[in-house]
């Protein structure tokens, strides 16, 4: 049986390590970039709540924020970027190591 | 990019897709191809993606983008639907000559066209399109209309009608299913007011 201590649990990201802001920088993963409105259909988020995360992973400067105008609707542009990629990729692997560790 | 995240991006490109106006674009250029076909012109059948392919876009910004908004895919999901749209094209274009070739010269062939449902085969041929079409955007949708191609292909032939009336009832009952998508989905879909971003 294998035991889990303290020392084989890596440290998590906690930023990464909420449910919404996983699933929203999964959804960046898969694309080159996407708006405020098709991350809200897609993640089933309020718009309040997607509002504060992606400010949350922008001033973490996972997300690459571009705020513009099409008339008079505001868009938002995301992107995921190269740190972004390299914390959800950590966090991939740091749980996959925790996980392999648990005990059946 | 994640190497394991290829299932999501399927379901995002699939989501991409599921509004319907591509439906509809697609019914549309059957339904024309049949009506350029009664007329008979059916080399019209060629005019038909230069006049729906420049109304793409803008059909698309008008009406989709406000209530889905906006995605750009990765350049290996951009290069995968380059190749396929060339399949389709190449498929879509040699399909029509070789319908059209077989239409006009039916009665040099050494078998009674009557019997072997020569009248259905372009509907048949624009049906593996529609197959292709349903690999090139993850949609089981387009299964349904090369169901409703291939069967009004047949079964017009049978009934002995032209390929042009072939087609356009093929396409009306495309556009029906389509228009009913695309109104479902601009329903449940209102414009993005934008407040909050």
């Amino acid at each position: 049986m294998t035991l889990v201590t303290a020392s084989d649990i890596p440290e998590i990201d906690d930023l990464l390590h909420e449910p919404a802001r996983l699933r929203l920088l999964a959804l960046l993963s898969v694309v080159k970039r996407t708006d405020f409105t098709f991350l809200l259909k897609l993640s089933g988020l309020s718009r309040g709540n997607l509002s504060v995360q992606m400010t949350k992973l922008g001033d973490a400067k996972m997300v690459k924020i571009n705020k513009t105008f099409e008339g008079n609707r505001p868009r938002t542009i995301y992107q995921l970027t190269a740190r972004g990629t390299n914390a959800l990729r950590a966090y991939k692997k740091d749980m996959q190591t925790i996980l392999a560790a648990l005990p059946d | 990019m994640l190497e394991n995240m290829n299932l999501l991006e399927r379901k995002v490109f699939q989501h991409y897709w599921d509004d319907g106006l591509l439906d509809v674009f697609a019914a549309i250029g059957v339904f024309l191809i049949g009506v350029f076909w009664l007329r008979d012109f059916p080399v019209g059948a060629a005019i038909v993606p230069p006049l729906l392919v420049p109304l793409w876009a803008p059909a698309r910004h008008r009406f989709i983008e406000p209530r889905l908004g906006l995605v750009e895919f990765a350049e290996a999901r951009d290069r995968r639907n380059r190749r396929m749209l060339k399949l389709v094209f190449y498929l879509g274009v040699g399909s029509m000559i070789l319908a059209v070739g077989l239409f006009f010269f039916r009665d040099a062939l050494p078998i009674n066209p009557t019997v072997t449902l020569i009248a259905g085969l372009p509907a048949v041929l624009l049906a593996l399109m529609a197959i292709v079409t349903s690999a090139l955007v993850n949609s089981a949708r387009f299964l349904i209309y090369a169901l409703i191609l291939a069967t009004v292909g047949v079964t017009g032939a049978l009934l002995g009608w032209s390929p042009g009336l072939i087609l356009v009832v093929a396409g009306v009952l495309m556009l029906a299913l389509a228009v009913v998508l695309l109104a479902r989905f601009i329903g449940y879909n209102p414009v993005d007011s934008g407040v909050e971003e």
